[in-house]
C-alpha cells in the first residue's frame, strides 16, 4: 500500500457546474452504427459471405469487424477488419456445403470507450445451390 | 346523388351523414403524404424504423435528407430529429402536449429515466417539443460464482467506484488453470487507468480541466485518493489494462459473458448477449447478476451514463403536423413496431416505454432505470475538443506506467501528472491551432 502524507491540500479542483443539461456525448452502444450480415451466391460454384458494419456516430474513431464462418460446426475462415466508417468482410466457400456466417461488430469512440458488440448472422443451405 | 327526402327509414337518416363523414375522414386519412426527416442515412433510418412504419401507415412515406451528426445546420423537415438534447430548439418545433392529450399518450407512461431528460431540455416552457424511443445507459455485470468462490462480498447498487475497486482488487489476476482473470473490466480500449481515474472524478463531480483556459488540476487530495485506488488495483492486476483481443471460438465476447471477469461495465446490451452466447456459440453458462454503475456517495440516487440518442420532434412550419405526430407516435408508444423491431432496438437502447423492455428470465433489471439521470454535465468531451482531452490521456498514461514500476509514491505521481499533462494539453492546442489556419 502507497503511502499517504497526512498533509492538507487545498482542492483547486474546478468543478463545473454548467447550464447545459446532463448529455453524455459519447453511448455505451451505438445507435448510428448499421451491421448486416448475408450469404449469397451469383451463379458459379462459390457461395460469397459478406458482413458490412458501417457507423454514423459523430464521435466515431474506428469501427471493428469479425466475420467467422463455420461450415457445418467447423470454423473454416474468421477475419477482424478495423476501419474508420465502414468495415467490410467478404470470404468464399464452396456452395455445395452448408455455412453459417456470424458477423460482430463494435464501435471504438473519440474519447477512449467502445460500445458493446453487435451480432448479424446468415445462413446458406447446400440444397439452395 | 342521394336525395334525403326519398329515404324513409329515420334511422338511415340519422346515420348517413355520419357515415358520409366517415368515409369522407377516412378518403383524407388515405390520402398520400410525403414526410421528411433529417437523418444521418437513409438506409439506417429505413432499418431502424422507416420499413416498418410504412408497411403499417402505407399511405405515409417519408424522404430522408441525410445530414451528418456532425452539422448543426437547421434543415427544415416535417420530423425534426435530434440526438442531442442540446439541439432542442423550440422556436422551431411544435408542442406535442396537445396530440399526446387527444390520443391518451401519456408521459407519465414512458420511464422517468427519459422523461427527466426530456422535461430537462423543455424547462423553458415547461411543454414537451420531443419524444425518443429508446434510452441508453450501462451497468455492472458480475459474476456470482467468481464472487461466491473467492469469499467477496457480492456487489450492490450505488457503489462508490472506491467500493467497485475494492472489490475487484480481491480477486486473484489469474485462476486454477492459470486463465487471466480480471476483478474489473471497464469499457475504455486504451490508456485505461488514466482514463478510469479521470471517468471515476467525474463521476464524484471533478473536473480536472477548465474548459476556457484549458489550465488542468489534478494534483489535490481527492484527485490523488482516486488515483490510489486505481493504481493499487492495477497493481494487483486485477484491471484489464489493454485492449482484450482474445477470441472466444474465433467471435469476440465481453470477459464477462465468457467467465473471465468478475465484473464489467458495459452497456444494457450485454444483458441480453449472455443468453446468446449459450444457445448460439454454444458457450458455458455464467451465473451472473448487475447492479448500477457507480455513483458519486453525495448524490447516490443520479447517474450521469444516461443518454437518448434519438429524439423526434415536429416542425412548427411542417403542413403534415398529423402525420408527423403519427410516425413519432408509432416509434414511441406502439407495440406494433417494438414487437416486430425488438431485436434491432434492444441492440440500440432500451425502450422509452418500460413494459416495451424484453424482460430476462430469473433477473431483476432494475439496474437499468432505478437512478434519475444527472442535471449537470461534468463530461469534458462536451466542451473541449477531444484531440485535447485525449493528448492528457496519453501523456498521463506514460507516467503512471513509469511511476508505478518505480513504485513511486502517489504525491510524485500526481506532481507529474499535472506537469506532463498540462505540456501535452498546451502543445495539442498549439497543433489545433495551426491546423485551423
Amino acid at each position: 500500500m502507497r503511502k499517504m502524507k497526512r498533509m492538507f491540500y487545498m482542492s483547486f479542483a474546478f468543478v463545473m457546474i454548467m447550464s447545459l443539461p446532463a448529455q453524455t456525448i459519447v453511448a455505451s452502444t451505438d445507435s448510428f452504427s448499421n451491421l448486416h450480415a448475408v450469404m449469397i451466391s451469383s451463379g458459379g460454384s462459390l457461395v460469397t459471405a459478406e458482413a458490412l458494419l458501417s457507423s454514423h456516430n459523430e464521435n466515431l474513431s474506428r469501427v471493428e469487424l469479425t466475420g467467422k464462418v463455420y461450415r457445418e460446426n467447423t470454423l473454416v475462415y474468421q477475419e477482424t477488419i478495423t476501419s474508420n466508417t465502414e468495415a467490410e468482410y467478404r470470404s468464399n466457400h464452396n456452395k455445395s456445403y452448408n455455412y453459417t456466417l456470424v458477423a460482430s461488430g463494435r464501435t471504438k469512440y473519440q474519447d477512449g470507450t467502445y460500445s458493446s458488440y453487435k451480432y448479424s448472422y446468415a445462413y446458406w443451405s447446400a440444397s439452395s445451390s | 346523388m342521394i336525395k334525403l327526402a326519398k329515404i324513409k327509414n329515420p334511422l338511415v337518416c340519422i346515420l348517413l351523414p355520419f357515415m358520409l363523414l366517415t368515409a369522407c375522414t377516412a378518403l383524407k386519412k388515405e390520402e398520400a403524404v410525403t414526410l421528411t426527416i433529417n437523418y444521418s442515412s437513409w438506409q439506417l433510418f429505413y432499418t431502424q424504423m422507416g420499413y416498418v412504419f410504412e408497411e403499417n401507415y402505407p399511405h405515409i412515406k417519408i424522404e430522408v435528407l441525410e445530414q451528418s451528426l456532425n452539422d448543426d445546420t437547421y434543415v427544415e423537415t416535417d420530423i425534426v430529429f435530434m440526438n442531442q438534447i442540446s439541439r432542442y430548439d423550440t422556436q422551431k418545433l411544435h408542442p406535442l402536449d396537445a396530440l399526446m392529450k387527444r390520443d391518451s399518450v401519456q408521459f407519465s407512461d414512458f420511464s422517468p429515466v427519459v422523461t427527466a431528460l426530456l422535461k430537462d431540455a423543455s424547462q423553458t416552457d415547461g411543454n414537451i417539443y420531443g419524444l425518443s424511443p429508446y434510452y441508453q445507459t450501462s451497468v455492472i455485470y458480475y459474476n456470482k460464482t467468481l464472487f461466491n468462490k473467492y469469499n467477496v462480498d457480492l456487489p450492490k447498487n450505488r457503489m462508490s467506484w472506491a467500493e467497485v475497486l475494492e472489490r475487484a482488487g480481491q480477486f486473484p489476476s489469474v485462476d486454477e488453470q492459470n486463465n487471466r482473470l480480471y476483478g474489473f473490466v471497464s469499457n475504455y480500449y486504451e490508456h485505461v487507468p488514466i482514463s478510469l481515474i479521470l471517468r471515476a472524478g467525474q463521476t464524484e463531480g471533478l473536473s480536472f480541466i477548465n474548459p476556457e483556459t484549458l489550465g488542468i488540476t489534478v494534483n489535490t487530495e481527492r484527485w490523488r485518493t482516486i488515483g490510489e485506488a486505481v493504481i493499487t488495483t492495477v497493481e494487483k492486476g486485477a484491471l484489464l489494462t489493454m485492449p482484450d483481443n482474445t477470441l472466444e471460438n474465433g467471435v469476440p465476447h465481453e470477459p464477462i459473458i465468457t467467465g473471465r471477469a468478475a465484473m464489467q461495465l458495459t452497456s444494457h446490451h450485454t444483458a441480453y448477449n449472455f443468453q446468446l452466447y449459450e444457445e448460439v456459440f454454444n458457450g458455458d453458462a455464467v451465473d451472473w447478476g448487475m447492479v448500477t454503475v457507480p455513483v458519486n456517495p453525495l448524490l447516490p440516487e443520479y447517474s450521469d451514463y444516461y443518454n437518448a440518442p434519438l429524439i423526434f420532434g415536429i416542425s412548427a412550419v411542417s403542413k403534415h403536423k398529423e402525420e408527423a405526430w403519427e410516425f413519432i407516435k408509432f416509434i414511441t408508444t406502439d407495440s406494433r413496431y417494438f414487437n416486430s423491431n425488438g431485436e434491432e432496438i434492444i441492440q440500440n437502447g432500451l425502450p422509452a416505454k418500460t413494459e416495451f423492455i424484453p424482460q430476462i428470465a430469473g433477473h431483476e433489471l432494475d439496474a437499468f432505470y432505478m437512478q434519475k439521470p444527472s442535471l449537470v454535465s461534468l463530461n469534458p468531451y462536451d466542451n473541449v475538443h477531444y484531440e485535447i482531452i485525449n493528448a492528457f490521456k496519453e501523456a498521463g498514461q506514460a507516467v503512471l506506467d513509469e511511476m508505478i514500476a518505480e513504485d513511486a509514491d502517489i504525491e510524485a505521481i500526481f506532481e507529474r501528472l499535472e506537469q506532463e499533462g498540462q505540456k501535452a494539453i498546451d502543445a495539442a492546442k498549439l497543433k489545433i491551432e495551426m491546423n485551423d489556419g
